[in-house]
């Protein structure tokens, strides 16, 4: 017994070593490292699951009721399977909300309830209280057990607290929480030294119970089956191998037990600390989903090997519960009797601290911490909250101490954890219809946990207290009131069950009955709306999109503010911290100035990261409590994009129905472009507005050309104040700001803004409160904006300014439209007055030049009367004059005397000059109107040479001169007209033979072709005459005009040959220049087309077609009358006369008239396949030439085809 | 066929194991005979759980088929 008496100061070596751990632990932390971030030390603390109940409970258990314990494991095993979709999204869920407890989870679901928290925190305070009471028990138990094996063992229930262990270690334990369970305040940070220590102890209790189970089964018996079958021996052993009859559990208990635990090893409050708020990654969760079950079976496996041996070996069965450290005991095995007492020990601790700590969070957050808040007091709350956390670690472990006391050693332990597992289950329905159900509500989880705890009370808890309080004796033996239908223990006459499966039928099935029918038959409110969207769909976005929608805050606190009150609950570094983390997040430089939409997040952000301080429901009750008192409201409002964004949540139908909308939007915007008419847009687009927006009043504004923008349309404004404002070139107005930005501006509340709006209320006077202005752009700049008013603040969410902007952007296409439209309407218009004015003034033009014309042709015709009056007068006296001298001459009137001949001679001489020269005159003038007609002809040059040559040479008279013909040794054939040409010889031969005194006349021919092909004989007449002056060269082809005035007189000639000759020249297509040198010579050179046989046909063709043209008529096709017009003023003035013609009306024509010439538009051509195949088939017009009018080019075109014409004809004719 | 996802297999076995280890089922081995030395109710609830384990064991390391 040495050993034993160490027994106290082992024990508190074993806590010291505890300490010890823990410390580490968060030493590590501290840098930075993580001990617990494995799934071994997740799944050991797991098993904080088994407590000292199940250390030497299950013993007890299965020596009294056979395999009763195996459904509070097996439970906990099948719940392993649901962890994928249950476990885990429950710490998903609470990571999100920062949650701090069950409690803290359940209400964050309902809305953050505060109510709900409270009411939870209570419930598992009283329900946890016998299983805490329980671990005390067990401990004083073995303990005393231990210290006085072999004496009188002390009645420990009745003994003064100050003599008791269990008061001791209890405090001790308290200390522990308090050091490693209540480090800080901020629950979401994980306390990694209490979790590492818990772990340790579960290896330790599993250590030490296989220890003995081993020791037990293969010392003190030679295995398992030997045991089993030993005890088979005893019929009242050998009854506990089989369940359904009494005293192993019924089939109904073993189907409530699995259910029961399943649920348990999930919601405990210290479950669902270590498990959910202690949670260190999903990866650990899925090694612990069969580590953990593991660690139930090892733990398990030995428990009725140990139970049964407890029986054989002549214990008790009074003792059963502490066979476990018995066995060893009387075996006088001191060592491994106190590694199972330490193995008792750390289940029992490993329970209490963590339950506490869980249970104390709950306590100071949902009930100590809403009420100290409310007292307004100058303190650091946090300093405060911190240390009466501490004490209420403290104070729960006394009152589990003092219910120990209270309730004694009446009760076996297996009873208290079982009462303790049914509480829990109350919290079942809550929380996983929560999870699973979105219509789940607040007034039914509350309405289910409350008439559910009510019915564990009065069927469980109360019947456990009939010991110490007899009156409750008669209620639970004759029922409430001594109605029979409300006995505790088959309550409305359903007396099969035990008392077990009796409180969990009855408290799960109204439970889940009211939470069902309750969330069916009430409504939920707004925050439990997106936090039910939050939990079931676990989907952040969802939940932040809804809140933005659906909330808003008029004059936000500002970042002093927040930093002083958060200051109060995390200490002022934490505060700036999670301040800062809010502006870094949404990447904000400027702490003030939020719009209201970002202050909104802003306290989201405040209250959730409270939230990991004192719990969700407290978060938020201090804060709108704070908000509150800071004038501070958050206000729901109305958001036409509300519905939109939940449809998506929606289902098909509500979302078919949006489409739908949507669809008829459309619609109304394709209407907005199908018409070109400005104000046929603007009406279209106000009535967009007006419906779609559902704003009380809205406005389309467009620059005018003044520079100023003007309301064009309205609806909800005053109609005079609209038709009065005119928004100018000014920062101050949101109009213009919103145009010269080319940025939508959405002021949510005028309260605010920046400065306030230029109209500032609407058409029955109410103030504006909020509005939103977007630019009407097209391709990159402004035309106007549209806005929109409302008398009451509103938030404007992205969609829904995005919608808007594509709404003005819209109406902006369609008015660009029409302004197009219109621009080419009037250019159009321009266009054709410009066109109608050059008509006019053509016209004007055409008729003076008619007029002149018709002058010139008077005149002309005067003049060619005159010539032909004059050559008649004229050359009538002048031949009689020279007929009558040459009688003379010939003597018919008798002889004449010398000097009679002489005079006569002379006279004959200058009548015959004169005759020249008028015959001269006539020519030169016949040529300069254009009347001198040419007969070309085929002629041989040789023949003309030799022709002119004959007449020219009486002129040589006694010169010394002699005329060389070098031209005429071959045979060359010119095409000319044959009296020109020779004209054209005797002019040249006769002035060289003129100026040329003596030496020779050479007449010489070259031939070169043109670029065209024609080619062209050049002719030279060469004198060795005078010569001529440079300077004179270029005047000897003028009229009248010899070199010199004196040279008439003195050579003779009328100076008017030159001038002939070089217009015969030219009118048959050649040219005429001079060479000369003063008193060497002069040459005439001219060309002369030459004939050849390839040209010689054509020619004539069209020799022959010219000739007609004078008589003759066009064809004019052209549809536009304008230049119908004008071609007929051009083409009558020429002398010509004019048809119209058409497809339909051109082969009559044709039958009646011969066209010289068809004038058809180039396009009607084109596209008038009847028009074409008619001129094809008919064999007139086949071989009429045909000539296009284009209608740009159709005047230049006329005047050339009309020259051609003309010119043609004065050549050939 | 569809390979049925890693959620859904859990169910199943969840399902699978609370029929498997509940009433009536267990009733079939609710018996005070012995087999191997052992009573049939003890083997077949010891084995059983260890099967259940086993299971879980199995299916969280080699995924439940939405995983390759």
């Amino acid at each position: 017994m040495r050993l034993l008496s160490f027994l106290p100061f082992l024990t508190l070596l074993y806590l010291m070593f505890l300490f010890l751990i823990a410390y580490l632990g968060d030493k590590y932390k501290e840098k930075g490292k993580s001990l617990i971030k494995n799934p071994i030390v997740y799944s050991l603390s797991l098993a904080v699951y088994c407590t000292a109940w199940t250390f030497y409970g299950s013993v007890g258990l299965f020596s009294h009721n056979g395999f009763e314990y195996i459904p509070i494991y097996i439970g906990a095993t099948f719940a392993a399977f649901t962890y994928s979709f249950t476990l885990k999204k429950i710490i998903n869920i609470s990571k999100n909300h920062n949650t701090t407890s069950i409690a803290d989870f359940i209400s964050t679901r309902y809305g953050k309830s505060g109510n709900i928290a409270a009411l939870i925190s209570i419930m598992l305070v009283f329900g946890m209280l016998p299983y805490i009471a329980l671990q005390l028990k067990a401990v004083t138990n073995t303990l005393e057990l231990l210290y006085s094996f072999g004496e009188h063992p002390r009645k420990t229930a009745i003994m003064e607290f100050y003599h008791d262990y269990a008061f001791y270690i209890a405090v001790i334990l308290s200390i522990f929480g308090a050091l490693f369970g209540a480090r800080k305040l901020d629950v979401t940070e994980r306390h990694e030294g209490m979790v590492l220590a818990i772990a340790f102890e579960a290896l330790v209790k599993l250590f030490a119970f296989l220890c003995v189970g081993v020791y037990v089964t293969y010392f003190i018996f030679n295995g398992y089956d030997d045991i089993l079958r030993q005890g088979s021996v005893f019929e009242e052993i050998k009854q506990l191998y089989k369940i359904g009859e009494y005293p192993a559990p019924t089939y109904y208990q073993w189907a409530n037990l699995i259910l029961l635990s399943a649920i348990a090893v999930m919601l405990l409050p210290r479950q669902f600390h270590i498990g959910v708020i202690e949670n260190t990654g999903e990866k650990n969760l899925k090694k612990a989903m069969f580590l953990f079950p593991l660690y139930l079976f090892l733990i398990n496996f030995f428990v009725p090997a140990i139970a049964i041996a407890g029986r054989l070996l002549g214990l008790s069965p009074a003792d059963a519960d502490i066979y476990v450290l018995k066995i060893p005991l009387i075996r006088g095995n001191e060592i491994l009797s106190l590694i199972v007492f330490i193995g008792g020990f750390s289940a029992a601790t490993g329970m209490l601290i963590v339950e506490t700590v869980a249970l104390s969070t709950m306590i100071i957050n949902h009930i100590v911490s809403p009420f100290i808040v409310n007292l307004k007091t100058g303190l650091d709350l946090s300093f405060l909250l911190i240390h009466l956390k501490r004490l209420t670690i403290l104070l729960i472990m006394l009152l589990g101490y003092f219910y120990f006391k209270v309730i004694g050693e009446t009760k076996i332990l297996v009873d208290i954890g079982l009462m303790s597992f049914c509480a829990v289950l109350q919290l079942a329905p809550a929380t996983f219809l929560g999870i699973y159900w979105e219509r789940t509500n607040k007034i039914g989880a509350l309405a289910g946990i409350v008439v559910g705890f009510l019915v564990w009370f009065y069927t469980l808890f109360m019947p456990s207290l009939t010991d110490a309080i007899p009156f409750l004796q008669g209620v639970v033996e004759k029922g409430l009131f001594g109605l029979e239908f409300l006995k505790p223990k088959s309550l409305f006459y359903l007396d099969i069950l035990d008392i077990w499966s009796n409180s969990i039928f009855w408290s799960l099935f109204l439970n889940i009955f009211c939470a069902v029918s309750f969330s069916i038959i009430f409504p939920k409110s707004k925050t439990e709306q997106e936090t039910a969207k939050s939990f079931v769909f676990l989907d952040k976005k969802d939940k932040e999109s809804l809140a933005e929608v659906t909330e808003y805050m008029s004059s936000p606190p500002s970042y002093q503010e927040y930093l002083d009150f958060l200051s109060k609950f995390m200490g002022r570094d934490k505060a700036i911290k999670t301040l800062e983390l809010f502006y870094e997040n949404l990447g904000l430089k400027n702490k003030e100035n939020l719009t209201s939409h970002q202050a909104f997040l802003l306290r989201n952000h405040i209250e959730k990261s409270l939230a990991a301080y004192i719990g969700s429901a407290t978060s938020k009750n201090i804060l709108d409590s704070f908000l509150k008192i800071h004038g501070t409201k958050v206000v729901e409002i109305f958001s036409i994009f509300k519905d939109v964004s939940e449809s998506l949540k929606d289902s098909r139908e509500t979302l078919a129905i949006r489409v739908k909308e949507l669809s008829l939007l459309y619609s109304s915007l394709q209407r907005l472009l199908s018409t070109i008419d400005e104000n046929e847009i603007l009406d279209i687009a106000i009535n967009i507005l007006e419906k779609n927006f559902n704003m009380p009043a809205c406005a389309i504004v467009i620059m005018d050309k003044d520079g100023k923008l003007r309301i064009r349309r309205q609806k909800g404004l005053d109609d005079e104040l609209a038709k009065g404002i005119a928004f100018e070139n000014s920062k101050l107005t949101y109009v213009w700001q919103a145009f010269e930005s080319k940025k939508i501006i959405a002021i949510e509340d005028i309260e605010h803004a920046p400065f306030p709006p230029k109209i500032s209320s609407l058409g029955n006077g109410k103030p504006i409160q909020s509005l939103a202005v977007a630019p009407i752009i097209v391709t990159g700049s402004p035309l106007g904006v549209i806005f929109l008013l409302n008398d009451t603040k509103q938030f404007f969410s992205e969609q829904f300014l995005n919608f808007f902007q594509g709404i003005a952007n819209q109406i902006g296409l369609s008015l660009k439209n029409a302004q197009l439209y219109a621009e080419l309407g009037m250019l159009n218009k321009e266009l054709e007055n410009k066109v109608a004015e050059r008509t006019i003034e053509l016209r004007n033009k055409s008729q003076l030049l008619e007029e002149a014309y018709n002058n010139l042709k008077e005149v002309d015709k005067l003049k060619t009367q005159f010539l032909s009056t004059m050559s008649h007068e004229l050359r009538t006296p002048l031949n009689s004059i020279i007929g009558y001298t040459q009688l003379i001459l010939d003597g018919v009137e008798g002889d004449i005397s010398e000097s009679q001949r002489e005079d006569l001679e002379r006279i004959e001489r200058n009548a015959k000059h004169l005759l020249q020269l008028i015959n001269d005159i006539l020519d030169l003038s016949k040529i300069e109107a254009g009347r001198m007609q040419l007969n070309i002809e085929r002629v041989e040059l040789s023949e003309v040479i030799k022709q002119s040559i004959s007449i020219v040479t009486p002129l040589i008279g006694s010169k010394n001169l002699k005329i060389v013909d070098n031209a005429s040794n071959r045979s060359l054939f010119l095409m000319c007209d044959f009296q020109r040409l020779e004209q054209i010889f005797i002019n040249l031969l006769s002035n060289a033979i003129k100026f040329t005194d003596e030496g020779s006349i050479v007449i010489d021919c070259k031939i070169n072709p043109d670029d065209t092909g024609q080619s062209w004989a050049t002719i030279s007449v060469s004198d060795t005459g005078i010569g001529i002056s440079a300077e004179n060269l270029d005047k000897i082809f003028e009229a009248f005009r010899q070199v010199e005035e004196s040279s008439t007189r003195k050579h003779g000639g009328t100076g008017l040959g030159l001038s002939i000759t070089k217009r015969l020249v030219e009118m048959h297509g050649g040219a005429i220049w001079v060479e000369s040198q003063m008193n060497k010579g002069t040459t005439f050179y001219f060309t002369m087309p030459m004939a050849s046989e390839a040209y010689f046909k054509p020619y004539v063709k069209e020799v022959r077609l010219i000739q007609s043209v004078e008589k003759d008529t066009i064809f004019i096709c052209e549809p536009n009358e304008f230049i119908l017009q004008t071609i007929y003023d051009y083409v009558t003035k020429e002398g010509f006369s004019v048809e119209y013609v058409d497809s339909l009306n051109i082969f009559d024509k044709a039958k009646m008239i011969k066209p010289v010439m068809l004038l058809i538009n180039k396009e009607v051509y084109k596209e008038d396949d009847m028009l074409r195949e008619n001129i094809a088939k008919n064999e007139v017009l086949k071989s009429t030439p045909l000539f296009f009018i284009d209608e740009n080019s159709y005047k230049d075109d006329i005047l050339n085809i009309i020259s051609s014409f003309k010119k043609g004809k004065d050549s050939y004719e | 066929m569809k390979r049925i996802k890693e959620k859904e297999w859990w169910v199943i076995l969840f399902i699978l194991g609370v029929i498997v280890l509940n009433y009536p089922f267990i009733v079939i081995f609710n018996k005070t005979i012995f087999v191997f030395g052992y009573p049939l109710f003890f083997l077949y609830i010891y084995v059983g759980w260890a099967i259940s384990i086993l299971m879980i064991f199995i299916f969280t390391q080699f995924g439940g088929g939405d995983r390759r």
